[in-house]
């Protein structure tokens, strides 16, 4: 099959939204409230829905134990034609189910598809599937409802177990050996694990003892420097440590030593500090590229351009030149709860890169026929919607429609460097910029919008080609019938009700609010704060809900 | 046209917004930002002219007011460059979009209070009048103002009631109530300038006090700023000064024990403290250098009620009874107890409870002090029951026959009955198990399970 025939047979979104309705009503799909990741989709299977946005986590009606009792027991049903297409998938499956399904397959004795869970897992999860196996709720739960005990699998098969365990050790970097202590320690104790050969005598003495003897074992560092540098610090200081780890040609992981330096009481943030510097150069050398992005805000008092530039380099290494795929939101969020001085330090050395690749990223989970249009109104700009925009036109055809009082305007493509350099904009520099781009636009406070315009616009549109949405307070029947035939229409707003529509993410503020039982008036402001990092999270779940749901087609005809 | 405005700053440009909706630039030189200003739009008078608020509705004519303003200063301009009305290029187009309505400067002027008598909208601004004008231009406004104010209210009112007092008072309402609104805001203006006194003495103490710069712990002269704070006036100053020294001591990173006694130096001071009851700056400044030490020993304490909270620094967390050294920004329990509701913080987390409830003769101990559940019947039961209804609905969907186990009255029922008959079915099942769940609760509690469930939620 091409890649175009591929296209035209992935299920259409009006298709996974109708057997989502279906699956709802006869009870075997969670209601939006209970969906840790909320999308009123439906590959028609009930357990691969579940693997795609169930959380063994709180939700609005049902606890964990409620979540953990359904999945497991949507997994313990599953046929080995439904494990074999998870297997497939395990990548894009969330990570309480990736672990299910590998209990599942070690309940059936089916080592080779445990292993193929296992390995889609991180490796804090695999390390520790003993402790899921004996006693589950240690892994699975906090608080006092790690000590329940209960089992998911009948029978552990600790021989089995043991085995396994050896291989996954083998395996294991010594890096998160070190990171996971505690679950390498916890998980070997519930197995009675006996430790053989010096690799693994060196792991026992590091989870069970002071780590002096691991400290000697080559095979295990960075486990012997952490031991050194812990040494150095008890005896001599952040000096005595610092010569320790910059004689190390291996590096400790970030946890470890912001861990280290804490049960030290130092903080890298504190001035008259030992060694500050330096202490803050081994932070910036220890993290890796996705760590480091998560760290902005808490480095930001002591970033400089050089560090800056040294993590702009381990992003370039990490993750573009890898491909490697990270959270868009998770760096977004951390970026934007940066001070303005570090946005605009990182901005066009780390951040816009990586807005390029989720950009590139992003188009290739939109198919063609393009182009992407985007539909707002000309007098509200949102930060957020407008950048994933611009993100998108770096790496797809793009248009750009704004809507008036009176008709609609296309806009040129505004290129993502246009737009990335003002993300770090304060905001007297924004409102300059959009000023000086949009002129008396983003000042017109007129909330009227001219609504023939988008129906006669639609009606221009390639209906299989997406559109975004982003259009506050309007809801109007003639644009919903308008929209009626497109098949993907991602809204930023509250929802029109098409059949291809997906609402992806909106955000209302009640600004001001006085009511009595016969009257009331409310002043509201409409945001799309989370419409970027939520787009991004949307598109990686359709693209396998739709790979998903072929399968549920190709084999049942019918799907529900 | 003749109209007020305040100026504000929008992208570099100073703009006045004179009706909701749309806001207008201005030609070099531009105004001073924050000023009340008289604009002046020579020959421009408003489509439906003469038209009140009261006619044609307050937002109808504030919008028809700001049309004309607008159209008055497009045709100006296109008369100034003759621009492309309607253009065609992409270009063009462009730089229609980037356009902005720029006041001429022979437009404006800075407003007096006399001005308020002249235009159309001049009590629109009157909130902000006192922020704008001094007391004595007030004062001298009213002297001046106030006596013509009411001879020609007076003189309206020997009109012959019916129409012609009609015309005679609307002819004077605009008038009168634009003098007696500034006259009704000098009371409030009277208040500001005493804050604005309080204030500026305050500051001079402060600058009289010649504190060194602190660049190290030897420089913080915590005793004298202590002196200093009782001898500040204004609660603003008392705040602003605490929050300072609390920046200034987590910039030297003083040490915790210093850190406390200087909070219970401050916490002697009742005025300072009343000033600096809801001071969150200053707390976060100093969060992670205080120490919460344990101050129970030996005593016994009912947890029951006790709830789990993150520790959020302030003058309570800092005062109240601690079992156990409690950690700001950490998660600890909290309890009030006895008749006089006494807070005491536990150092510890939810589970605590739970290990509480489980121990033998439900009391732990723990931090030198004894830690208890309460077990006699009738004795805070509700609360007691709520650990017991969690454990209850958990192992109802992880293991049945331990749910039913842990339900003493359940242990009698005959094999027939429906809670053992759900035992079955909610294995398998978890709406069944949620059944069970609810059964079983309500056996044990007698009340509803979903109300007491939301009610150990929200705990």
């Amino acid at each position: 099959m091409s890649a175009d025939d591929a296209r035209r047979n992935l299920v259409s979104l009006r298709e996974l939204k109708r057997r989502y309705k279906l699956n709802l009503a006869l009870g075997s799909a969670l209601p939006p409230y209970d969906q840790s990741i909320s999308l009123p989709l439906s590959t028609g299977n009930p357990l691969f829905d579940a693997a795609l946005t169930d959380k063994l986590t709180v939700t609005t009606t049902m606890s964990e134990a409620e979540h953990l009792h359904r999945g497991w027991n949507l997994v313990k049903g599953a046929t080995p034609d439904e494990m074999q297409v998870l297997a497939g998938a395990s990548q894009g499956l969330l990570n309480d189910y990736k672990l299910l399904l590998a209990l599942k397959a070690w309940q059936d004795g089916d080592t080779a598809l445990t292993r193929t869970f296992l390995r889609s897992l991180p490796w804090h999860w695999r390390l520790a599937f003993p402790i899921a196996v004996i006693k589950p709720s240690a892994h699975i739960f906090t608080g006092w409802k790690r000590s329940l005990r209960f089992r998911l699998v009948d029978a552990p098969r600790f021989d089995a177990l043991k085995e396994l365990y050896r291989e996954v050790l083998a395996q294991a970097p010594s890096i998160t050996l070190l990171k996971y202590r505690r679950v390498v320690q916890e998980a070997t104790a519930l197995l009675h694990y006996r430790f053989t050969g010096e690799r693994e005598r060196a792991i026992h003495d590091w989870c069970y003892d002071a780590g002096n003897v691991a400290a000697l074992e080559k095979s295990v560092e960075p486990i012997g420097v952490y031991v050194r540098a812990r040494q150095a610090l008890r005896t001599g200081g952040a000096s005595a440590l610092l010569d320790v780890l910059n004689t190390e040609e291996q590096v400790i992981p970030i946890t470890s030593y912001m861990g280290m330096l804490g049960s030290a009481k130092i903080s890298l943030t504190e001035k008259g500090q030992q060694g500050l510097e330096g202490l803050r150069d081994y932070a910036i050398r220890s993290a890796t590229a996705v760590e480091s992005l998560l760290r902005l805000v808490e480095w930001s008092p002591w970033l400089t351009e050089k560090r800056v530039a040294r993590l702009a380099e381990k992003v370039r290494g990490g993750i573009l030149e890898t491909g490697l795929d990270i959270p868009f939101f998770k760096v977004l969020k951390g970026f934007n709860a940066a001070p303005t001085k570090v946005r605009k330090m990182v901005l066009q050395p780390l951040l816009l890169p990586l807005l390029r690749h989720f950009g590139q990223q992003n188009a290739a989970l939109l198919p063609p026929p393009g182009p992407i249009t985007f539909l707002q109104p000309a007098n509200l700009i949102h930060v957020m919607s407008f950048l994933l925009y611009a993100t998108l036109t770096s790496a797809a055809p793009t248009r750009l429609l704004l809507l008036k009082k009176k008709g609609i305007e296309e806009v040129d493509p505004i290129p993502l460097e246009e737009v990335g350099e003002h993300l770090a904009d304060s905001e007297q520099e924004l409102q300059r910029y959009l000023l000086s781009e949009f002129g008396n636009l983003t000042q017109s406070w007129d909330y009227t919008y001219d609504f023939a315009a988008i129906q006669e616009t639609l009606v221009g549109l390639d209906p299989a080609a997406p559109l975004v949405l982003d259009l506050p307070y309007a809801s109007d029947l003639d644009t919903l019938e308008a929209l009626l035939p497109f098949e993907r229409v991602f809204n930023l707003g509250s929802a029109y009700g098409a059949p291809g529509e997906l609402c992806i993410a909106y955000e209302y503020y009640t600004e001001f609010f006085i009511g009595t039982r016969k009257w009331n008036h409310s002043v509201w402001s409409r945001y799309s704060d989370s419409a970027a990092l939520k787009f991004a999270e949307v598109m990686d779940r359709l693209q396998i809900f739709q790979q998903l749901a072929g399968h549920v087609e190709s084999r049942d005809g019918a799907t529900v | 046209m003749k109209l007020v405005g305040l100026t504000n700053r929008y992208g570099g440009r100073v703009a006045v917004q004179i009706s909701w909706g749309k806001q207008l630039y201005f030609e070099a030189p531009e105004p001073p930002v924050d000023k009340i200003l008289f604009l002046e739009f020579p020959g421009l008078t408003l489509p439906s002219d003469g038209g009140t608020a009261g006619r044609l509705g307050f937002y109808k004519v504030q919008d028809e007011m700001t049309r004309a303003i607008i159209a008055f200063l497009t045709e100006r301009k296109q008369d100034d460059t003759s621009q492309e009305e309607a253009p065609t290029t992409a270009e063009g187009r462009r730089k229609k979009r980037r356009q902005i309505n720029e006041i001429p400067a022979d437009f404006w002027r800075l407003a007096t209070l006399d001005d308020l008598l002249e235009v159309t909208n001049g009590t629109e601004l009157r909130y902000v009048l006192t922020q704008h004008f001094s007391l004595e231009e007030l004062r001298s406004f009213v002297q001046r103002r106030a006596p013509e104010a009411t001879e020609r209210l007076s003189e309206a009112l020997t009109a012959p009631v019916g129409a012609e007092r009609l015309a005679a008072l609307e002819g004077v309402e605009r008038f009168v109530d634009t003098v007696m609104v500034i006259g009704s805001i000098i009371p409030n203006t009277i208040s500001q300038e005493l804050d604005k006194a309080r204030r500026m003495l305050d500051r001079e103490r402060i600058r009289a006090a010649k504190l060194p710069a602190v660049s190290g712990p030897e420089d913080l002269a915590l005793t004298r700023r202590i002196a200093l704070l009782s001898e500040l006036k204004h609660d603003d100053e008392v705040r602003n000064f605490l929050i300072k020294t609390a920046k200034a001591i987590k910039r030297v990173g003083l040490l915790a024990a210093e850190v406390t006694a200087f909070v219970h130096q401050v916490q002697k001071n009742k005025r300072v403290q009343e000033a600096a009851i809801w001071i969150p700056e200053f707390w976060q400044a100093l969060e992670g250098r205080i120490e919460l030490p344990a101050t129970e020993k030996g005593i016994t304490l009912d947890i029951t009620n006790a709830r789990e909270v993150e520790v959020e620094m302030d003058w309570a967390v800092f005062n109240a009874h601690r079992i156990g050294p409690i950690v700001s920004g950490r998660k600890a329990l909290l309890v009030h107890s006895g008749d006089n509701k006494i807070v005491y913080y536990i150092r510890g987390e939810r589970k605590l409870l739970f290990q509480v409830r489980s121990a033998p003769g439900g009391h732990l101990e723990k931090y030198d002090c004894t830690l208890t559940i309460a077990q006699a019947e009738g004795q805070q039961r509700l609360r007691r029951l709520i650990l017991d209804v969690e454990r209850i609905d958990a192992l109802a969907h992880l293991d049945p026959d331990a749910a039913l186990a842990s339900v003493p009255s359940a242990q009698d029922l005959p094999a027939h009955h429906p809670i053992r008959r759900t035992v079955d079915t909610a294995r398998a099942d978890c709406r069944q198990a949620r059944v069970l769940a609810d059964l079983l609760i309500e056996l044990h509690s007698g009340v509803d399970a979903d109300i007491i469930r939301s009610l150990s939620r929200r705990r």
